[in-house]
């Protein structure tokens, strides 16, 4: 059956803007040279389509120089560079009790290889007061999400900047599911790294990502080596941003086609993008409550709806979600972590997630189906 | 003549900042030699404009060297 609705937007959205498919085309068809290391007309025209991109990021979240916008290939793949590159040998880090294995994972290789230990902060209640209560002597690192990926629940910005400041703390953010789906202003920020993917709220393609990294966070080790375009010569990574984390080719299409979806988002405006997925969680949660056999777990209304029917396991009602054509997710989400909080270890949970392209009648569908479901008798 | 600064993507922000002062310019590469770390990119301009175009490189901390085309 043809797929009609897509709500697995917290995976990778869908559909992109045309603008976006557009200059994704026109990228590929008319210029895309290898950028930074010729000086023909190819070369040098993707350069300066992804040095636009970098302002277009740094405008977006204000975050000062566009040099200080690194491109990776996705979120994961900043994270890693941050998370390898800043957490010292031996200390304690703190991270929310919602974190993905984007996170858990690089940390999990840490402690194994250098003695690096972490501890959950509660993201329920004051979470300032439970992030304070578990800084210790050793502790110099803070690692947290914006919002769960499981959930949707948010994690103010300012609450981590102002223990970040208080402490002297390292603060690196994973931005995965909040960039380009809520106000995000890093010019009123204390952070070190912040992390996000190009190909979900951005709208960009699959295969690009962004690591902004605060001014002063210049002289860290570098992650990946290659090349670089310049000072071959060079045994080591260029000394300055960005190309110190960018070695080998870049992905000039995706970094493009992100560029392009900032300006479409610039364009409807991220207020109205915000109103509009706080609405459309706000309907979803509402009625899905009021289905005898559904339990919701989201708190919120961030554009993010993790939901379970009956004692039906969280793939069986995905997958039956499915052959109706409606796309979502169950499952851990690679998040076990949310679910040992929420209590759907065993079995998961469906979790649908909105973008700015999906309406209300995405909403009337899911909330059809799974009306549907829920009265099975089985 | 042309001003070598290092990296293709503080060669955009040099041809962008001379743009800006009315300055029309081209991006090039050049092989810089063993002796200065090897390929540089460099931004060409009128020769009439030296002055002005160093002087712009001072004010916004970029660094630079110079060669006579």
């Amino acid at each position: 059956m043809k797929h009609t609705v897509y709500l697995d937007n917290a995976a990778t959205s869908y559909p992109k803007p045309r603008e976006v498919i557009k200059a994704l085309n026109k990228c590929v068809r008319d210029y895309c040279g290898n950028p930074g290391r010729s000086s023909h007309y190819f070369s040098v025209r993707t350069a300066e389509e992804l040095y636009r991109v970098r302002e277009d990021v740094s405008s977006f979240f204000k975050s000062g120089v566009p040099e200080n916008v690194i491109f990776t290939e996705n979120a994961t793949y900043s994270l890693n560079t941050a998370i390898k590159t800043m957490v010292p040998a031996g200390c304690e880090v703190l991270i929310s009790d919602v974190e993905h294995n984007s996170v858990v994972r690089p940390l999990e290789r840490l402690r194994r290889e250098h003695g690096v230990t972490y501890k959950c902060f509660s993201t329920d209640g004051d979470i300032s007061e439970n992030i304070e209560k578990l800084i210790e002597k050793q502790t110099r690192c803070i690692i947290s999400t914006l919002q769960s990926n499981v959930t949707g629940d948010a994690i103010p910005l300012g609450v981590l900047s102002a223990v970040k400041r208080r402490y002297g703390l390292i603060l690196i953010i994973d931005a995965s599911q909040a960039a380009g789906h809520r106000r995000i202003d890093l010019s009123k920020a204390c952070y070190d790294a912040f992390c996000a993917p190009g190909h979900k709220g951005l709208l960009g393609i699959q295969g690009s990502g962004i690591l902004i990294l605060s001014d002063g966070n210049i002289c860290r080790e570098s992650f990946v080596e290659g090349g670089s375009g310049s000072e071959s010569y060079s045994k080591s990574m260029p000394a300055y941003l960005p190309d110190r984390y960018e070695a080998g080719t870049l992905p000039a299409p995706s970094i493009v086609s992100l560029g392009t979806g900032i300006r479409y988002i610039n364009g409807r405006g991220i207020a109205e993008i915000e109103n509009h997925l706080s609405a459309l969680t706000e309907a979803a949660k509402e009625r899905l409550t009021e289905i005898r056999g559904v339990t919701v777990y989201t708190k919120s209304a961030g554009g993010i709806l993790a939901f379970n029917v009956r004692d039906f396991p969280s793939s069986d009602v995905s997958g039956q979600l499915d052959r109706k054509g409606i796309c979502t997710r169950g499952g851990l989400h690679c998040s076990p972590s949310a679910h040992e909080k929420l209590g759907t270890v065993e079995r998961g949970c469906v979790r649908a997630s909105f973008s700015c392209m999906n309406t209300m009648y995405d909403v009337d569908k899911l909330v059809k189906e799974i009306r549907l479901i829920s009265e099975y008798s089985i | 003549m042309r001003v070598n600064v290092g990296s293709v993507n503080t060669a955009i922000r040099v041809r962008k900042l001379l743009m800006r002062n009315g300055i029309s310019s081209d991006i090039l590469k050049s092989d810089g030699g063993r002796e200065r770390g090897g390929c540089t990119y460099g931004v060409t301009f009128d020769d009439v404009y030296y002055f002005d175009v160093v002087g712009m490189l001072r004010d916004a901390g970029i660094g630079y060297t110079v060669s006579n085309e």
